[in-house]
């Protein structure tokens, strides 16, 4: 690591350090991982409101699939998408076990709010492998949480990568394009004012959406997403079902 | 395991392991401190490193689970971090509602294990009253009343990430007031044929007990249930110690077994089986703590009674005193 990079990532580490301080004001507790927000992203008061702003986006009115990453923030926009009978694609935990889909006419009403948490999710979401993904009608939005998002849209997640993996991953079986937009669900503490220079590999986002502010970031200048071999190297996340379908298909012949 | 489970075993000689594992002996002995300091391995200078029995068990039972054990939302198949639902329960929990002491159980305690979801979510339906700690007690423990949970969020209700919005948060008085619990259920990773039960570690189950025999809510009679799948059930006779809330009934998809009944089940909480990260369990035990210190340095929370008010007058006066 360069003496750069060290200090990047240093003043990265101290900057969600501070936000999660603030966070922990208006943040609700993981049912298992507590206040540990290194582990999770949580959920905040508001997080309803920010689901109904999603709704007015013009790309919500697709309708193909919506991508919403498995967080506590995000819990809220998945009942309302089933309500809004979205088919909602989203991934496990960690992506330990893969992409999820969801088909809205297959929950009772009543049991949306469970079927919207990580727990009740996997009883009602079908696991879906690349191999299914793939030839899927594009997917016009993405929805995501964070730990912290920059005022040009360069989002922090827990520290993982795995929304810039998630984003990759769609990319590489054609299920996104540069006509897709992703939207970052953040509590105002939660946001960074000035403009933060982003690493190649993160995923900038277009909208960033709070309790009290739907803002567009101008120009997020993202790139086509690609799987960086050299970046999952070593890693756990090398071992994901995902990334394990989309070697053998690199190792076994000429991607479809 | 090639030996005897009731045994503990000795770790090979250093030299050996760090051949084996192409180690160094500092790397080695990090290793062994770390897990000797989780309560895995026990080190006796001079003697050897030991793998103690609780850890030979669950060693076993994970390794027996792989193909009936389902992911957790957050720890996948992580079996260290929880207690995981398993093919076959709906036949434990058909078993739970046959058992009388459900029928007879207004208000029953349930261990917040996925393999105990689905029973929280029928005995809600039914009506029941549920005490439910939260996962490592970090929040304490959660009143879910079945009669004022609306049909339909009975399955929120029993899930871990739904319990906190439809129960009442509990504080320690307010778990006092709670009642009598007629019916004690709980999971396991393992339970011998006498009783003697192991959790995911930590020995928070003997701690919920301990709690709730501490504010009143069970006695010595109260009984205890284990559900749990066939290959978590042990023959291997394993001494129990006082501090384990040793089991009366074990609910497997295949049978209803009684244990005979062995040690008295512990009276209170054991303090000195307090250690680790059980140590941060929650507020109950932060606050019993508190209490326990308070009173060992002659502080006491006055408790005043009707008609013995203290005038500032009369306080100033003892005070002078």
């Amino acid at each position: 690591m360069s003496k750069e990079t060290e200090r990047m990532t240093d003043d990265i580490a101290r900057r969600r350090e501070r936000i999660w301080a603030d966070l922990a004001l208006v943040a609700k507790p993981d049912s298992r991982f507590h206040w540990d927000f290194s582990s999770f992203i949580a959920d905040f008061d508001g997080s309803d409101f920010c689901a109904r702003q999603v709704r007015k986006l013009a790309a919500y009115a697709d309708d193909g699939p919506v991508f919403i990453t498995p967080d506590n923030s995000t819990e809220a926009l998945r009942a309302q998408a089933m309500a809004d009978g979205r088919t909602i694609l989203m991934t496990t935990y960690g992506i330990g076990r893969g992409f999820l889909q969801l088909d809205p006419s297959q929950v009772p009403t009543s049991q949306r709010r469970y079927a919207a948490t990580l727990d009740g999710m996997d009883h009602y979401a079908t696991p879906v492998t690349l191999a299914e993904l793939r030839g899927g009608p594009a997917i016009k939005l993405l929805v995501t949480g964070g730990s912290a998002v920059s005022a040009n849209g360069v989002r922090f997640g827990k520290g993982h990568g795995y929304f810039d993996l998630e984003w990759a991953i769609l990319s590489e079986i054609g299920r996104v394009d540069a006509t897709s937009q992703i939207v970052d669900v953040v509590h105002d503490c939660q946001v960074v004012a000035e403009t933060l220079e982003g690493e190649d590999h993160d995923v900038p986002v277009d909208w960033i959406i709070t309790p009290t502010r739907t803002v567009r970031v101008a120009d997020p200048g993202r790139r086509a997403g690609h799987i960086r071999w050299e970046l999952l190297e070593g890693s756990p996340l090398e071992q994901i079902p995902p990334v394990q379908e989309l070697r053998a298909a690199l190792v076994n012949g000429p991607r479809p | 395991m090639d030996v005897p489970l009731g045994d503990e075993s000795a770790l090979p000689a250093e030299g050996e392991l760090m051949a084996r594992f192409g180690v160094s002996r500092g790397t080695l002995r990090r290793a062994t401190d770390e897990l000797a300091r989780e309560g895995l391995l026990r080190i006796e200078p001079g003697r050897g490193t030991f793998v103690i029995q609780p850890t030979k068990v669950r060693l076993l039972v994970w390794e027996r689970l792989a193909n009936v054990a389902k992911p957790d939302s957050r720890f996948d198949l992580d079996l260290s971090r929880f207690i995981p639902d398993f093919d076959g329960r709906e036949r434990c929990d058909a078993r739970l509602f046959q058992l009388d002491v459900f029928a007879a159980s207004d208000t029953i305690f349930v261990t917040p294990d996925n393999s105990l979801e689905s029973f929280r979510c029928q005995a809600l339906a039914d009506g029941r009253r549920l005490v439910v700690p939260t996962y490592g007690m970090r929040r304490g423990f959660v009143l879910l009343d079945g009669r004022r949970i609306p049909p339909g969020s009975h399955e929120l209700a029993a899930a871990l990430d739904g319990m906190e919005r439809l129960g009442d948060q509990l504080t320690l008085d307010q778990l006092r007031a709670v009642g009598a619990i007629g019916l004690v259920v709980t999971g396991a990773v393992a339970v011998t044929v006498q009783g003697l039960h192991f959790g995911a570690g930590d020995g928070y189950f003997d701690l919920e007990w301990g709690l709730l025999r501490h504010c009143g809510l069970v006695t010595a009679q109260t009984p205890i249930v284990v559900s749990v799948h066939d290959l978590q059930v042990l023959d291997t006779p394993m001494r129990a110690a006082a501090h384990d809330a040793v089991v009366d009934l074990i609910i497997t998809p295949e049978r209803t077994r009684y244990c005979a009944p062995s040690l008295p089940k512990p009276d209170g909480i054991f303090w000195d089986e307090i250690r680790g990260g059980i140590a941060n369990a929650g507020p109950y035990i932060r606050e019993l703590v508190s209490r326990q210190q308070s009173a060992a340095w002659g502080i006491r929370t006055p408790e005043p009674t009707p008609g013995d008010e203290v005038t500032s007058e009369q306080g100033n006066r003892a005070h002078d005193r």
